[in-house]
This record gives C-alpha cells, structure tokens and sequence, in this order.
C-alpha cells in the first residue's frame, strides 16, 4: 500500500497549485468533484464499498460498468484530483477573445483544459510518478480532463446519444462489439462521468431544496436556483 | 476526521463542511479505497522505499559534484 505520507505529499503539491483568490474553481471544487466521481463509481460497482466491508449499494448499474475495471476508477479519480490545476479564474472564452498567450500557445482549442493537463502532468510526474509513466493512464487521464472543456459539451451529448442509440440496437449486449469500438466506449463513459461530476454542484444544492419543497415548486426553485446562484465555492 | 470518512461515501457530500485540511483528507480517504483493490498493487509503494530512492538519489548527485570538484585540475 503507498504510504500516506506520499498520497498526503502529493494531495498537499495538489493542494497548492490551485488558487485560493479563485472563487469557484479551487481546491474546495475539485474535492466535490473527485467524491462526485467516488460516488458514481460506488454506486456502479467500479470501485469496491465503502467503507471497506460494508454491503454492496450498487443499484442496477448500467451494462456499460462493466467495461470500466480498476484501473480506469483510478485514472478518473487522479484525472478529477487534477482537472482545474492552475485555473486563473477566467474563461477559454476570455483567453481567446484577449489573445492570450496561453490561448495561443494551445491554438484557441480546449485551452484552460490542455493547460490544466500540462501542469498537472508536471506534478505527477514528481509526485505520482507511477501514474505519470504509464502511458495508458496518462492517456486517458488526458482524454478525461479535456472532457470537462463546456465548449465540447454538445459533441459529448450527441455521442451520448448515439451510445444509447447503439445500446438499445445491440439490447445492451456490448460482448459482440469489437475492441476498438469497447475502449471508445469506455472513453466515452470516463468522460460522461467526469463532466457530470464536475457540474454535479448545481445539482446536489437543487436537491436539498427538492427534498423540502412540493415538486411544482421545487422545479420552479430550480431554475431560479440555477439563475441566480453565485456558484461560489 | 470520523465526520469526513463517513461523508465521502455520501450524495449528500458538501465541500463546504470542511476546512482545506479536512478536504485533503477526504481525498486521502477517497483514494486510498481506491488503491486497496490488488488490481492496483503497481501503483502502490512499499513503505519508505519513495524517500529512501529520493534521498540516494540526492546523495549520490552530492558525492558526484564533490568528486568532480576534487578531480579538478588545479
């Protein structure tokens, strides 16, 4: 087992290279999203239960869980861990718009994310550096943390859709489809995961208040909720 | 701490219950459960072995630097 003292070693370099004068994009949002990311792979039976020893939850977990093993739980939980490192508080919009150099560096595209991958990289490497080396887990952590760029979200939702087109063509039998079609799919549903982890804020205040209010109300509350709040961390 | 451990495994999980240190802990929590699954051994560390590679490492770049300054024509 690696010794505390090197995960606490690495959380804390983590730690410090998000910002504090950042209001939403801190280390306080990519706790939230990393238990988000633990929760949904608990609940779908990826990583093991918690606490250790404790009767399974998992609740009909979808067919497509099974293509996500060990591994892949682990490299979306360093890829949340990760996935805002560095964010100055700004938008990819505003860096393009201002011909920023960091903007320029990565052509406009993805730009915060691909930067947050870079740096992020950097601390694995002298950190984690297991992590780092291996060159499937760098790939898909890579593929995951560009994922969370909103400026891609309607692509991930049409490829979500032709997913599910697929599924129920097949009846949920993914065994017949072929390797390359399987760890496409598998990149995708690390993707889907990590983006609904990392907006998954929104949703978890909108419950509380559901649980207290009639629904007619709450979807009401919701949407004034989802206007009007700071999103602040 | 008993609080953080119990609220990692929860929807109802909010970052805003902790300070920095309890939230550096939840992620110790969180990924330490992840790292007991022998699937992951590879990614795992003995005890100690980190630091000890690191402290050679650093000792032997230290040894090399002198030895090169005495070798050193004067």
């Amino acid at each position: 087992m690696r010794p505390s003292d090197d995960l606490t070693t690495f959380l804390m370099a983590c730690r410090k290279a998000y910002n504090d004068f950042v209001l939403y994009h801190n280390f306080r949002h990519i706790v939230d999203v990393l238990q988000a990311v633990f929760y949904f792979l608990l609940r779908n039976g990826i990583l093991p239960p918690y606490p250790h020893g404790a009767p399974s939850t998992t609740n009909h977990p979808a067919h497509v869980s099974a293509l996500l093993k060990p591994f892949d739980a682990l490299t979306l939980l360093i890829s949340a861990i990760g996935h805002d490192v560095g964010h100055p508080g700004v938008n990819n919009a505003f860096l393009v718009a201002l011909n920023a150099p960091l903007a320029q560096l990565y052509n406009d595209r993805s730009v915060l994310e691909a930067f947050h991958c870079a740096a992020y990289s950097q601390i694995l490497r002298r950190y984690w550096p297991e992590a780092f080396a291996d060159a499937a887990m760098r790939k898909l952590m890579i593929n995951s943390i560009l994922a969370t760029d909103m400026g891609l979200h309607f692509k991930y939702m049409v490829d979500m859709g032709n997913l599910q087109e697929r599924l129920a063509a097949s009846e949920d039998m993914i065994d017949s489809w072929t390797p390359k079609a399987l760890e496409e799919t598998r990149d995708l549903c690390c993707g889907l995961l990590i983006k609904c982890a990392d907006i998954s804020n929104v949703v978890s205040i909108l419950f509380s208040h559901v649980m207290n209010f009639s629904p007619n109300v709450a979807h009401r509350l919701g949407s004034t909720t989802l206007r009007h709040n700071g999103l602040r961390y | 701490m008993q609080v953080v451990e119990s609220a990692v495994g929860t929807w109802s999980f909010s970052a805003h219950d902790f300070d920095a240190d309890e939230l550096l802990y939840a992620a110790l929590v969180m990924l330490q459960h992840a790292l007991q699954m022998p699937e992951l051994e590879k990614w795992r560390m003995s005890t100690g072995e980190h630091f000890i590679a690191e402290r050679t490492a650093l000792l032997l770049s230290e040894l090399t630097c002198d030895l090169q300054t005495t070798l050193r024509p004067s």
